[in-house]
């Protein structure tokens, strides 16, 4: 068994379509970085058949040892059946996989980008970064929390209280900026000096971000969301087409599923 | 002393007759990676190689259907060059049997890489993909049977080393291919590849599988109990080692198989759910032995026995 069993400690709706679900299991152990993954599976069951991706979005010591937490969506057969799933219930977790984001360059300023569901990993990542180049600083990094409309946006309290900069966008107005993450972005541009932009959302959003950072020059790395059947590189269907070779793919799982933009054709 | 679980497969010996199926474990290096000890395993067989590289079909390439999943991945592998250079070296040091699956468009194909492979050491074995759905032209070899068995009989020609023909299950009926396979010199038998199928979005009258023709290949649980129909009526048909193929997940799926005439097992998209799948279908294998329920796997092969009605 590669596979691990761990007890769930926590298990709240947050939204009305973004549940937190926290066990016990050690990420930290298995090499943590912000935008890795596991592959959540349901052993004994044959429907659903395959583990599903969630990265990780937040670790942290309860006092009786490391919980590891992800954000969730209900989409479809096993996130609809996750939701059943109790405190006690125990999930079987493979990872940590995929490659995780990078830490920004010095002298950059990390622009996080997250759109829905995106928003998962980033708890995480605001902790690497308060916890290393950015402990003096946090208001330096920012974060854009979009979504379709208010119900959309969630990020854990602690995160809303550790003084980054936190921007809002809704493309329906009920909450925050109205309009897209993109135009909230390049309002902002030219006050935010050199910047490193880090996304994770729906494929349409990390297409139109690509394009920003391609025409203001500015690095992105894009967290890409592939179907997966195995998660750890032998199924070769989470493919992300590469911008070097158009027309070949590269697996998203195990050389991502993070990319600067201009490697892949999202 | 050989134990009880050893087996030899048309001339390759292996520990035990658990080996992962072709396209659902790589070469085994990702495994590797996952910290899965493969010296727990019969064997791997590697992802199709094909003369040049291929990028494969367009995402989606997977949809899960009850108890199953399609694929059209479209045999993506770096080409017999790529492989030999970036994976071969690696995949030769594998502490278990090292079967090299190849595919081709034509007889041609078949009988360059099975050459190419005849001279590769740590290559214990070739296993031809006459069958997988995804390549034009390659289909037509699996189910003909004139052309199967001097397909067969071409690669038969160009090594000495174990061969064993995969077969497909997109046949009325698979017993003319084993026997044509077996004619043109398989050492044994591999069956069964995907069964073709095919999943629908309705509403936006689409597939949802982004090959070309839309369809792929159907995998897992759903497709055993059709995978063991055709081991049986093949093990009743040729006299050559059958490796059965379609659903396995644990030691009792693979005991079904072997009781229908299976002599090895590969496990398949059970990988998927954990990469040390095969390794605990071999253990627990290995516990059925030590509770007693059989003494080695020699006296349980085809012991399968249907009634006669009213008998
Ligand atoms: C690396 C990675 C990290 C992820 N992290 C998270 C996370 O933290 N939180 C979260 O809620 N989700 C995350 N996802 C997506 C999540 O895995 C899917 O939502 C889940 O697999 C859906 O399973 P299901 O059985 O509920 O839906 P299904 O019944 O499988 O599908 C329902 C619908 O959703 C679509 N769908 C399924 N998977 C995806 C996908 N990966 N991308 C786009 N559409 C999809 C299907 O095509 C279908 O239309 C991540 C995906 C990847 C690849
Ligand atoms: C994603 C995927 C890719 C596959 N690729 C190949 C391949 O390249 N060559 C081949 O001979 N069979 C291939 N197969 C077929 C398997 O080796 C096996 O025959 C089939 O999946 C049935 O076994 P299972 O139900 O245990 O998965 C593939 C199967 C899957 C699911
Ligand atoms: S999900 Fe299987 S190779 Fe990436």
């Amino acid at each position: 068994m590669q596979r691990v069993k761990a007890t769930i400690v926590e298990h709240e709706r947050v939204q009305p379509a973004m549940w937190r679900m926290a066990f016990r299991w050690d990420a930290r152990a298995r090499g943590l970085r912000a935008a890795r993954f596991l592959m959540l599976g349901f052993p004994g069951k044959t429907d659903p058949l395959l583990p599903r991706p969630f990265s990780i979005s937040d670790v942290r010591d309860d006092g009786d040892g490391v919980v590891s937490e992800i954000l969730y969506k209900p989409m479809g057969k096993a996130t609809q059946l996750m939701t059943d799933l109790r405190v006690g219930d125990a999930v079987s977790v493979l990872g940590l996989l995929g490659n995780g984001f990078p830490d920004p360059a010095p002298g950059k300023r990390p622009v996080l980008l997250a759109g829905g569901i995106g928003n998962a990993p980033f708890a995480h990542h605001v902790r690497e970064l308060l916890d290393g180049p950015f402990r003096e600083r946090p208001s330096d990094v920012v974060l854009f929390l979009a979504g379709r409309t208010a119900s959309e946006i969630w990020i854990q309290p602690w995160v809303r209280a550790s003084g980054i900069t936190i921007v809002e966008t809704t493309d329906d107005g009920t909450r925050g900026e109205k309009g897209r993450i993109t135009e909230a972005l390049a309002r902002r541009l030219p006050s935010l000096g050199a910047i490193e932009g880090f996304a994770c959302g729906p494929t349409p959003m990390l297409r139109a971000l690509k394009a920003m950072a391609v025409e203001h020059g500015f690095p992105c790395h894009l967290s890409t969301e592939e179907l997966m059947a195995c998660g750890y590189g032998v199924c070769n269907a989470c493919v992300v087409e590469d911008a070097n070779r158009p027309g070949t793919w590269i697996k998203s799982c195990h050389e991502g599923p993070v990319f600067e933009c201009r490697e892949i054709i999202p | 002393m050989t134990s009880p679980l050893s087996v030899d497969v048309g001339g390759v010996r292996l520990r035990n007759p658990v080996l992962v199926a072709s396209g659902t474990f790589g070469a085994g290096l990702e495994a590797v990676e996952q910290g899965v000890d493969l010296a727990a395993i019969g064997g791997v067989v590697t992802k199709s190689v094909t003369t040049q590289p291929r990028a494969g079909n367009p995402p989606p390439r997977i949809c899960e259907t009850a108890s199953g999943m399609l694929n059209s991945i479209g045999i993506m592998n770096p080409g017999v060059d790529g492989f030999l250079a970036e994976i071969m070296p690696r995949f030769a040091a594998l502490p278990c049997a090292r079967v090299v699956n190849v595919a081709g468009e034509s007889a041609e194909d078949f009988e360059i890489l099975v050459g190419r492979f005849d001279a590769v050491d740590g290559c214990d074995a070739i296993e031809l993909n006459v069958s997988c759905p995804n390549v034009s032209g390659g289909l037509d070899f699996g189910i003909d049977v004139h052309l199967l068995e001097s397909l067969v009989r071409g690669c038969r020609a160009r090594t000495r080393k174990p061969l064993w023909v995969k077969l497909t299950p997109n046949v009325t009926d698979v017993v003319p291919l084993a026997r044509a396979a077996v004619a043109g010199g398989a050492d044994a038998l591999a069956l069964t590849n995907t069964f073709l199928g095919m999943a629908v979005d309705w509403r936006r009258r689409l597939p949802r599988l982004g090959s070309k023709t839309g369809a792929g290949g159907l995998s897992g649980p759903a497709i055993k109990p059709l995978a063991l129909h055709a081991v049986f009526k093949v093990a009743r048909a040729v006299d050559v080692p059958i490796v059965g193929i379609g659903g396995i997940r644990d030691a009792d799926d693979a005991m079904e198989f072997i009781v229908a005439g299976a002599t090895a097992v590969q496990v398949g998209t059970s990988n998927f759910t954990d990469p040390a799948a095969a390794v605990d279908v071999a253990d627990q294998l290995a516990a059925f032995v030590r509770e007693g329920l059989f003494a080695d796997l020699a006296s349980v092969r085809k012991t399968l026995v249907v009634p006669r009605p009213h008998a």
